[in-house]
Parts: C-alpha cells; sequence; structure tokens
C-alpha cells in the first residue's frame, strides 16, 4: 500500500504566493487573538491555587451563593467533569498557603466533599518557572539552529527557524482561541511540536542538500519541488501515525492530558504543513536574496 | 557476513537480556501486588527494583518550602539596631525581594547590592561576631554561609520529623534540598491533604508563652477601636469565653486585616493569636478562638525533651486518661521553674507556627523540669499535641511555595487511562505498519517491540519515575520511532523502484536514510534535553521517556530492524520484498 504513487510531481513552488498569504493570515490573526484575549495562563506561571473537588450533586449557582457568603475571599468557580452522582468544581484563587479553611467551611454543608487535587504556586515560584520557561523555548530555538547551521548551512537554518516560529505562533494563537490555559505540559507540547516538526523539515532539507549534489544542472526550485515530492509519502506516513497516537492520548488519556494531546494534534498538522510550504520557500529566499559572497582567491 | 551476523546477534540479545533483567522485579512486583490473592506475600524487597510511580500516578503530596526571607532576615540581624536602621533594613530587604522577584537573582545578592558593605556588617554584626575566622569585609559570605546552615538544619529536622512519624500515614516520604532556599517534600499516597500539610507546616516555629487575662485583652481591644482607623469595631466581632475571644471564623480575614495594621497598639509586649482549629458551634456558625499571649516566650522548642503521650497511671486523679509528659533541658529548667512559680494559675499557650494548640492552666511551680499536660478528651488530641511538642523550633522561618496534591482515585483514573491509551495506540500503530508495509510492516512491529522493552529496561535501570507525562511521552515515541523504520521503507521502495536488486536495495536505503535519520533526532533529542531543565518531576519524566525512547528507536530501526533483513536475506533468497 501506497499513499502517493512515485510520479507524483507536484509544483509545490506554485503555491508559494497562496501559503504565504496563508500562513501570514494566520499569524496575524493568531497574533491579534493574543494581544485581544492574552496569554491565558495557568497558576504555575501566575501563581495562585486551584482546588478540584467533588461534592453530591449541586446547581452551581448554589455552590457560589454557599462560597460567597461564607468565605470572605474572592474565588472563581468552573464546574468540570461531572459525573451523574457527583459535580465537580474547580475552585481558583489568589496564592493561599494555606486552603484547609476552605475545605473546613464547605464541609459544613457539603459533608462529603472530597478534594481531587491542588494545585498552588506561590507568586515567586510562578514567576522563576515563566522565565524558565521563556528561556527554554529561546534556548531549544537556538540550540536547533545552531545544529542546523554546522550541519547544513545558515540559510537552512532560517529556513526552519522561521518554520519553527510560524508553527509555535499559530499554535499558542488557537490555544488562546479556544481558552485553554498554558502551563508546563503545554510548554512540553510546544516544545515537543518544535522538535517533531524540525524533524519533518530536516528530512525535506537532507533530501534537498542530496538532490543538489546529484542534479548539479537543475535549478534550485525544481530540487526544492522535486525533493518535497520524494519525501511525501514518508511525511505523511509519519504524520499519520503520530497523529494517530496523540488521537488515541486525546480521546482515552483522561483530563489531565487532554489540553496536552490537544496542542499536539494542532502542532502536528500546522508543522506537516510548514515543513512542506515555510521552510523551503524560506530558505530559497535567503539564499537568493543575500547570497554568501565567493571567495577571491588570493595570488601569491 | 556471517560473522558479523553473529556479533550483531549477540549485541541485540545481550542489550535485549539485560533489559528483560530490569524489567522482572517491576513485572513480579506489580503481578504480585494486583493479585488480591497473594496479597499476605511479603513484596518488599522487590520494591526498590521496581518501576516507580510518580506521585501524579499513586497520589500524594508534593510542596516546595522556601526560606521566608522578610522574616529570616529581621531575625537574623542585629538586635540592638537603632529605629532608622533598623526601618533603612525593613525597606531593604522588601526591595532586595521586589528585585530578586524581577531579576530572578539571589535575595541576599540583591540586598548587598542595595546596601553599601558598611551598613551590611553593621546590620549584621551580631551575626559577623559569632562566625569567627569570617572575613569581616565580607558580611554577604557570611549570611550565604548562615542560610546554608539554616537550610540544612531545617532539613535534618523536617526529615527527622517525617520519616519518624507515620500516624498521619506519611507513607515514603522524601525530602530533599532544591537550590539555595528550598526544599522539596514528596509524601506518596498521602490521602489526607491537610492533615499531612498541617504537620509538615507544625515543624515551623514551636513556643511556650503566658496567656494574659480577658481583662488585659480587653483594654487593648479597646485601644485598637479607639485609635485605629477600622472600618470594623473589634468589640463587635469578638466575644470574651473561657479566657480567651471567640470570632466567627467568616471574619477571619476581616479581624487579621485590623490586627495587622493596629500591631503598633500591642506588639511591643503582646502578640494576638488564633487557635489552630476552629469549632463547630451549633446553628451553622463556625467559632475560632483568639488568644492574647507574651510576646516574649517563656519556653522555645529546643529547650523541651521527650514529650510522650502516655496514660496516666494508677494513683493519679486523672488516672486512665491520655495525658502528655515532658521534661526541660538544664536552662530551660530553670526558665520554667520561675515562669511556673510566677504564674499560677494563668494559662500558658502552646504555640507553633503562631497558631495556639492548647491553652492549659498551670497549676504549681513546676521546678524539676518534668511536667504534665492533662485534659485530652482521646488518645489522638494527646498524640497530636506531643507531636506538637517534639517538633521543635527551625532555625529559620520558611514558608509554603507550591503545594501540588493529588487524590488516590485521580491518580488510579490516570493509570487507568494511561494504560488505555497506551495499548490503544501501540495496537493502532501495529495494525497500520502491516497494512501499510506487509511483511516489513511486521518487522517494524518486532523491532518497535523491542524497542519498548528496551526503553522500560533503561528507565527502571535509571530509577526513573514514571509519571503521567512520562505515558505520554512513551506513547509519542511509538508513533515516532516508527518513523525511522517509515524513512528507511521510504527509501528502499524508491531504490526498488529504480530497479535495484534487493538486497542493494536494503543496503542503499539503510545507508541513505542514516544521514537523515540522524539528523532529524539530534534536533528532537535537544528539545528533549533542554526540557528536562526547565520542568518539575512530572515534565522531566516526559522528557527522560521521549529522550530514550528516541535514542532506543534509532537503535532499534538502524541496527534491529537491518539486522533481521540481513538475515532473513541470508537465508533465503527474496526476489521480491514484501514493502
Amino acid at each position: 500500500m501506497q499513499i502517493f504513487k512515485n510520479t507524483l510531481q507536484i509544483n509545490f513552488s506554485s503555491y508559494n504566493f497562496f501559503t504565504g498569504i496563508l500562513s501570514c493570515l494566520l499569524i496575524l490573526i493568531s497574533l491579534f487573538i493574543l494581544f485581544w484575549k492574552g496569554l491565558n495562563l495557568t497558576v504555575e506561571f501566575t501563581g495562585g491555587t486551584n482546588i478540584n473537588i467533588s461534592i453530591v450533586k449541586t446547581q452551581i449557582k448554589d455552590f457560589r451563593e454557599i462560597l460567597e457568603t461564607h468565605i470572605n475571599q474572592k474565588i472563581e468557580v468552573v464546574e468540570v467533569n461531572s459525573s451523574s452522582e457527583n459535580s465537580n468544581f474547580l475552585l481558583r484563587t489568589k496564592f493561599i498557603e494555606d486552603e484547609s479553611f476552605i475545605i473546613n467551611q464547605l464541609s459544613v454543608y457539603y459533608p462529603t466533599i472530597k478534594v481531587n487535587s491542588i494545585d498552588s504556586f506561590g507568586p515567586k515560584l510562578g514567576s522563576e518557572l515563566k522565565s524558565s520557561a521563556r528561556n527554554a523555548i529561546l534556548l531549544a530555538l537556538l540550540l536547533i539552529s545552531f545544529y542546523i547551521a554546522i550541519r547544513f548551512d545558515r540559510y537552512y537554518a532560517l529556513g526552519s527557524l522561521a518554520a519553527l516560529t510560524h508553527d509555535v505562533v499559530i499554535t499558542i494563537g488557537l490555544l488562546s482561541f479556544f481558552n485553554i490555559e498554558i502551563g508546563i505540559t503545554i510548554i512540553a507540547a510546544l516544545l515537543t511540536i518544535v522538535g517533531y516538526s524540525l524533524n519533518d523539515t530536516i528530512v525535506v532539507y537532507d533530501r534537498i542538500r542530496e538532490n543538489i549534489n546529484k542534479l548539479l544542472d537543475q535549478e534550485r526550485i525544481n530540487i526544492i519541488n522535486r525533493s518535497i515530492n520524494e519525501t511525501l509519502n514518508r511525511t505523511f506516513v509519519t504524520s499519520i501515525t503520530t497523529l494517530a497516537v496523540v488521537l488515541v492520548l486525546f480521546f482515552y488519556g483522561g483530563v489531565v492530558l487532554k489540553p496536552f494531546a490537544f496542542t499536539l494534534i494542532i502542532g502536528i498538522i500546522i508543522g506537516t504543513y510548514s515543513s512542506i510550504f515555510i521552510a523551503s520557500p524560506v530558505m530559497l529566499f535567503f539564499e537568493e536574496k543575500y547570497p554568501i559572497p565567493e571567495f577571491k582567491e588570493e595570488e601569491d | 557476513m556471517f560473522q558479523r551476523l553473529h556479533i550483531r546477534w549477540v549485541i541485540i540479545l545481550g542489550f535485549l537480556s539485560l533489559a528483560i533483567y530490569f524489567i522482572n522485579p517491576t513485572y513480579q512486583y506489580y503481578s504480585i501486588a494486583s493479585d488480591p490473592e497473594l496479597s499476605d506475600i511479603n513484596i518488599d524487597y522487590l520494591k526498590d527494583d521496581a518501576l516507580k510511580l510518580g506521585l501524579d500516578l499513586q497520589g500524594g503530596l508534593y510542596i516546595v518550602l522556601e526560606l521566608d526571607y522578610k522574616s529570616y532576615l529581621l531575625a537574623q540581624a542585629n538586635k540592638s539596631l537603632t529605629q532608622s536602621l533598623k526601618q533603612e533594613l525593613d525597606n531593604n530587604i522588601d526591595r532586595a525581594i521586589k528585585e530578586s522577584l524581577l531579576n530572578q537573582t539571589d535575595v541576599l545578592d540583591e540586598l548587598s547590592n542595595l546596601s553599601s558593605n558598611a551598613k551590611l556588617t553593621k546590620f549584621y554584626s551580631s551575626l559577623l561576631k559569632a562566625s569567627p575566622n569570617s572575613d569581616p569585609n565580607n558580611t554577604l559570605k557570611v549570611l550565604k554561609n548562615k542560610r546554608k546552615e539554616s537550610m540544612t538544619a531545617i532539613l535534618d529536622i523536617m526529615r527527622n520529623r517525617i520519616e519518624n512519624h507515620n500516624q498521619y500515614g506519611v507513607g515514603e516520604p522524601s525530602i530533599q534540598r532544591f537550590g539555595s532556599d528550598r526544599l522539596v517534600i514528596e509524601l506518596a499516597g498521602v490521602s489526607d491533604v491537610s492533615k499531612a500539610k498541617e504537620y509538615i507546616q507544625r515543624t515551623a516555629e514551636f513556643e511556650l508563652t503566658l496567656v494574659h487575662s480577658i481583662q488585659k485583652f480587653n483594654e487593648i481591644i479597646f485601644k485598637i477601636d479607639n485609635n485605629g482607623e477600622n472600618q470594623f469595631k473589634l468589640k463587635n466581632l469578638l466575644s470574651a469565653s473561657r479566657g480567651s475571644m471567640l470570632a466567627i471564623q467568616k471574619d477571619y480575614d476581616t479581624i487579621n486585616k485590623i490586627l495587622k495594621k493596629s500591631e503598633s497598639f500591642f506588639s511591643d509586649k503582646y502578640q494576638i493569636l488564633w487557635n489552630h482549629n476552629t469549632n463547630n458551634i451549633a446553628n451553622d456558625q463556625v467559632l475560632r478562638r483568639l488568644y492574647l499571649v507574651n510576646q516574649k516566650s517563656a519556653i522555645s522548642g529546643g529547650e523541651i525533651k521527650e514529650p510522650k503521650a502516655l496514660i496516666s497511671e494508677f494513683g493519679n486523679d486523672d488516672a486512665g486518661k491520655w495525658i502528655v509528659n515532658l521534661d526541660m533541658t538544664k536552662t530551660g529548667k530553670v526558665k520554667w521553674s520561675r515562669f511556673t512559680g510566677n504564674n499560677i494559675g494563668n494559662q500558658v499557650a502552646i504555640v507553633l507556627d503562631k497558631k495556639v494548640f492548647m491553652a492549659p492552666t498551670i497549676q504549681n511551680k513546676i521546678s524539676s523540669g518534668g511536667t504534665r499536660i492533662t485534659g485530652f478528651a482521646n488518645k489522638q488530641e494527646a498524640q497530636d499535641i506531643a507531636a506538637v511538642l517534639k517538633a521543635g523550633e527551625l532555625p529559620a522561618p520558611i514558608k509554603i511555595a507550591q503545594i501540588n496534591y493529588i487524590g488516590p482515585s485521580l491518580g488510579q483514573d490516570s493509570i487507568d487511562s494511561g494504560w488505555k491509551s497506551m495499548i490503544f495506540g501501540i495496537l493502532i500503530i501495529f495494525i497500520f505498519m502491516i497494512i501499510y508495509y506487509n511483511v516489513s510492516g511486521v518487522l517494524a512491529n518486532l523491532a518497535l517491540f523491542i524497542n519498548m522493552i528496551l526503553v522500560l529496561g533503561i528507565l527502571i535501570s535509571m530509577d526513573a519515575v514514571l509519571t503521567l507525562p512520562g505515558i505520554a511521552g512513551l506513547l509519542l515515541t511509538v508513533g515516532m520511532s516508527v518513523d525511522a523504520n517509515i524513512i528507511i521503507f521510504e527509501r528502499i521502495r524508491e531504490e526498488i523502484r529504480i530497479g535495484s536488486k534487493v538486497k542493494a536495495a536494503i543496503n542503499n536505503g539503510y545507508n541513505r536514510a542514516f544521514i537523515t535519520i540522524l539528523d532529524a533526532n539530534v534536533t528532537t533529542l535537544l528539545t528533549a534535553f533542554v526540557l528536562s531543565f526547565i520542568g518539575s518531576g512530572p515534565i522531566k519524566g516526559f522528557a527522560t521517556t521521549l529522550s530514550i525512547g528516541i535514542l532506543c528507536s534509532m537503535f532499534s530501526a538502524i541496527f534491529i530492524t537491518r539486522t533481521i533483513f540481513l538475515t532473513l536475506s541470508n537465508y533465503i533468497s527474496i526476489k521480491k520484498l514484501s514493502i
């Protein structure tokens, strides 16, 4: 079995104009969403306390009322994954070291109250995590560019960097659009996307490098087209297998992994797209616009 | 050729048997542990060698404690500073904490940047004097050394408290230093979070101090209400009862705000402290006691010896009831004798972490140090107080910086869903590979299977902890590890398409794909490597499994499947490759 027959010869470069506009548009929309809605960060980064509790079936309206009248503190409540017998609520408030007074107070009204999980981060730790997450993403991008600049050359590095930034920005934009909170797990997912998208890009680059040495008389643009066509089968098969496991994670991985899996789904689709339509054209663009000045051998 | 194949097989089987050797205890442990009929078999000896589950899977409590710089640096400062110097130090500490938060730097570095060297030396002259052989021009270094000492001491006390104590259901505790000013405590399998946490917090600051009379308390309330510009009057929020004030728990924050603002009216001589828990009283009112106690404590934690909860012996008036016995150190005895002699009939507060745990009445002068505390309703109460008395005073104040608690049922849910997605994911890949690559797909699946065993073996041999993101990482490697095989197979297909013979196609396919696989995987490894630096436990687990998974998948795709191909093509003359 095979997805694409060997005779496939799609002229990918002819779509460059269209995909270029599409990507720019997506990036602009993502940036717009980000500025409009802001980054939705979890307590891990902002500092704060999340308490996940189960109580007997209760209307969230009534629950809020009890909280308001009996606890002198601003607490946001959302309902999460309630079952038919129990209500699950997520309480969210500023950082408190001692959440037991909330639980004690609630247990007067809901004796069967059960604490499922608590996530509580002090402001100092939060800001530390925030900067280390930011540094990690920047460091990863830097290391990767270096590696590609060494293994290939600087144009490839620029092309892959453009593709990666494209993936990360659009993914974060979509996360913000879907109101998904960004925490450490999501950062891990973003870095995985970076790795994955790069994996795809490098397979294409590798073929371009090989074909450049093999087809010396061909134009660069034709070589790129040919290379993308030749690796297209692999690109799709790998995307399918990876998407398959991530979909399994999304549907069966449980509450905790759902946002993580969702981020990966978006990222894998965008990453596959960018490795075909963004990485190589950008590389070619820089190569033609800023060619390396050829060395003039000095005469002795 | 044959010889080289032999070596290849020896390497593969060697790795495989090593991996199985490491996995075996895990397999035994979990299969015995999950079988109710075998529950009486002692499997503790397997536990150390078995794969450990992270807190997010088995449920438990993860707490990060950090040094409370504000009170620590003030406490370490010279006691006899002038008011203006004190104010300056206070401001500098506040600014240093703010700066360190902003720049992600050490608070002590920021403090020494903000204060001139002469000033710093003045602030901490007593600390400098107390540490001989130190360079008087380098107060910063002395402060850092002191911090190190304090944190080590806290670690010891905490370890002692947690590990010697199982009455709160604290199982498999782990406590570690983290950075220069933090401790990380992991309590696996804790089911009552508030109790366990309370217990950890109990190891904070301990003192025995005089409880002042209600008359005194009323005087101070009067002073606060008349002089402070507060929205609420304290006298309307409190009512006297048995030597202390009762407040409605709902007003806790309001009262605290008033007290904080009006601290200057009483803090020279007194402190106003809450009882550590609330009392539920009829008609749904949750009440809490407030005590007026002496600012200067009579006895501090280090001066108490051997507190013990026991049943009072025959012959005493309270025979058969639970009591707590304790002794004093030499200096404690002298202080205790004078204190009890002067205050017969008064209450003494047992204070931990600025919360009153109990306020027994002093019956007579105690000069021998041996003290009995009576009046406990049950064993639990007596044991709790004994534990409080044992807690001792920490050399430096600490506060909670992070809490993560995962209830046991959520952990079990995660294990179940992790398993389910693991099996589903692998099955889907297996079926897909066979449909897409036929016989070669079977080989790839075999390699994938061996790959999983290798990854598990390495994880266990590294003493890694399996977390939920770790499982996700494993599953992701399953999806990504077939990638190496896909690259190779597509390459071989291309070779066959241009007319290569089977053996040549295989050889060329592998050789050409190698560089691609290497380049593509190194970059993913780089990101996993970076990840392992930022995250805490669970994310580290993800990064570890992902890296190991990628390394193993390269090995299994490049080495194992090729060996199988080579072996097959040696024995059978393959005319047409099923790929």
